[in-house]
């Protein structure tokens, strides 16, 4: 008896979370899928500016590239990505003169420009859907319980799938056709099964770009590996002057959380080294910048992000698939000196640990394997949504939602509460709206049993 | 010496218009000559202007030099899908009688490549426009 009122009570609140949900789950799964293929997607959109004939010929030196680019669209260039193979462009961040960032594409043998795009192209629209960011502060929170909403889901569903005195029809097996509800149940029972995991995961791993949970996460972990274990000897002590003593300018790299260079999440809300620039002295060349980058063996298609301002640095980043190989080197503007050189093995335990997630999530780690198992997460959430609303429609009643009866013994909510309360302390607005909803159903309840 | 060389070209700056081709000319003008100063050591520049046609027949801008720069070229912008493409002009730029064709940050412009010097605000730069019809015609363009 107690373990039937549990169920029920599982059941309800599976329902509930599927409700408010779901359709923001196929909408990541959606947008997420695509952006998994993201640089296929770029070169299909944007092949008429990103191929160009492959020469032999030298390539031109970037700060020729640079000015042509600038000239042409009367801007600044933030900064600047050589291309990796031979038939590709030169690709640009450009800050217009009325301020909008543009995404640029260049000759690498000639230097000039071919065309351009808004900042990131069609996929950064792809990736601001996904993360409702486009929609504003408060249509990103709403991520964060859905994802939060998503995790309670999958708990739930492992519960109500877990097979009791059956065999093992509806459980790995899916029973029935299409037209009988039994087969839209076991469909999402074993569709949940299998991909109950990569969608935890996913949601786990989505986290940390949230713009409340991920943001203080962000900065947090930031701090962490800025300060414990102690900074890398590859640090200045200029640069370490400059982010520990109160009352020093901070420039964190993602002052404008919409448009920046790329950096890796771990490194976002670091501060800036600064460049020492003595009255008179003139800033290195960007050509001279990159020949510095290269003799410390970084990549030559590394991102080069321009000196912001007469107290920035030359910042070369280095974010290749796998999230171990990534690098980021800071040079003075002025004496060319490096002022830091930072990577995966200098990040504290929680950096890494969250950069790890971010590049699984993203389908790059671990090659195609990773690609395809986060591809078949996507595509299990869409047939999930599917099933659940088959399922419920075969059986939908009139009048009413269909909603399964509250529990009438109250021990059984103390297990559910267990799952919830540990989920809401960890994400404290997901916490919010899961007592947002209990308190609503109590309600609910009362109001209903009133007039018996 | 570079510095004196561009000075004596600013000389007659208070004309800013003045044909050195024959005569026709006075059925173009050309106004809002201007470019941006470059950062020492800039191997390029950008220029803008506004063309007007007063006469009765087409014309077309076919070529553009100046002393200022090893070579001058026309650079022209389309729009398409969201896709920005910037392509250098080589059959001319035609400008219809009654019509003004205007270059500026937000469409075509100029491309100065191979500076003498680097562009410093105030300056005036020479620059030859070649048309079809009205010939060789100078222009002094501001940097500010």
């Amino acid at each position: 008896m107690k373990d039937r009122s549990l169920y029920a009570v599982v059941w309800r609140w599976h329902f509930i979370a599927g409700l408010l949900v779901l359709p923001i789950l196929v909408m990541m799964a959606i947008t997420g899928s695509a952006y998994l293929f993201r640089p296929e997607l770029d070169h299909l959109a944007y092949r008429s500016l990103e191929d160009v004939p492959a020469r032999t010929a030298p390539r031109a030196p970037l700060s020729g590239v640079v000015r042509k680019v600038e000239s042409g669209l009367d801007g600044r260039v933030i900064q600047v990505t050589p291309p990796d193979r031979p038939d590709r462009a030169v690709s640009l961040l450009v800050r217009g003169s009325k301020g909008q960032v543009l995404t640029a594409f260049a000759d690498p043998y000639d230097g000039h420009l071919i065309g351009s795009t808004s900042y990131g192209g069609i996929m950064q629209v792809v990736r601001k859907i996904h993360s409702l960011q486009k929609f504003g502060f408060w249509a990103s929170c709403i991520i964060e319980i859905a994802a939060g909403w998503a995790i309670v889901m999958v708990g739930t569903g492992v519960f109500l799938w877990w097979p009791r005195a059956r065999s093992g029809a509806g459980v790995v097996t899916v029973r029935g056709s299409p037209s009988q509800r039994l087969f839209w149940r076991d469909l999402h029972a074993v569709t949940g099964l299998f991909a109950g995991a990569v969608i935890l995961f996913l949601a786990v791993t989505g986290m940390p770009w949230s713009l409340f949970w991920g943001a203080h996460v962000q900065r947090w972990a930031t701090a962490a590996n800025l300060y414990e274990p102690p900074p890398p000897a590859q640090v200045s002590p200029e640069w370490l002057m400059s982010t520990t003593m109160p009352g020093m300018p901070h420039k964190p790299h993602a002052d404008d959380a919409s448009i920046r260079p790329e950096m890796p999440w771990a490194m976002e809300k670091m501060d800036m080294p600064t460049s020492m620039g003595m009255p008179g002295m003139a800033p290195i060349s960007v050509d001279q910048a990159a020949a510095i980058f290269r003799s410390r063996g970084l990549a030559p298609s590394a991102s080069i992000a321009l000196p912001d301002g007469p107290k920035g640095a030359y910042t070369a980043t280095w974010r290749p698939d796998r999230v171990e190989d990534t690098r980021v080197i800071y040079l003075d503007q002025y004496s060319g000196k490096v002022l830091g050189d930072v990577g995966f093995k200098d990040w504290g335990p929680a950096a890494k640990a969250i950069e790890w997630g971010i590049a699984v999530h993203q389908g790059q780690e671990y090659g195609p394997l990773n690609r395809f198992l986060m591809l078949a997460g996507c595509i299990a959430i869409v047939l999930l949504a599917v099933s659940a609303v088959a399922m419920w429609w075969k059986r939908r009643p009139k009048g009413s939602l269909g909603l399964p009866p509250p529990p009438t013994d109250p021990r059984a909510v103390r297990g559910l509460a267990v799952v919830v309360a540990i989920v809401g302390v960890i994400y404290p607005l997901v916490g919010v709206t899961f007592v947002g909803a209990i308190a609503m159903d109590r309600l609910a309840n009362r109001v209903r049993r009133r007039p018996a | 010496m570079p510095k004196a060389s561009l000075n004596l070209l600013a000389f007659s700056a208070a004309a800013s218009l003045f044909s050195v081709g024959p005569a026709g000319a006075a059925t173009l003008s050309i106004d809002h000559a201007w470019s941006r100063p470059t950062p020492p050591g800039a191997p390029t520049a950008v220029g803008y202007l506004t063309l007007t046609n007063h006469g009765h027949a087409p014309d077309r801008l076919m070529s553009e030099d100046s002393p200022a720069a090893g070579t001058v070229s026309l650079h022209q912008m389309s729009m398409a899908g969201g896709i920005m493409r910037m392509r250098p002009v080589t059959d001319g730029l035609a400008i219809a009688p009654g019509a003004s064709v205007t270059l500026d940050p937000n469409s075509d412009h100029l491309m100065f490549e191979g500076l003498k010097r680097p562009f410093k605000s105030g300056d005036q730069v020479p620059v030859v426009l070649h048309f079809q019809h009205a010939g060789a015609v100078r222009v002094m363009m501001v940097v500010r």
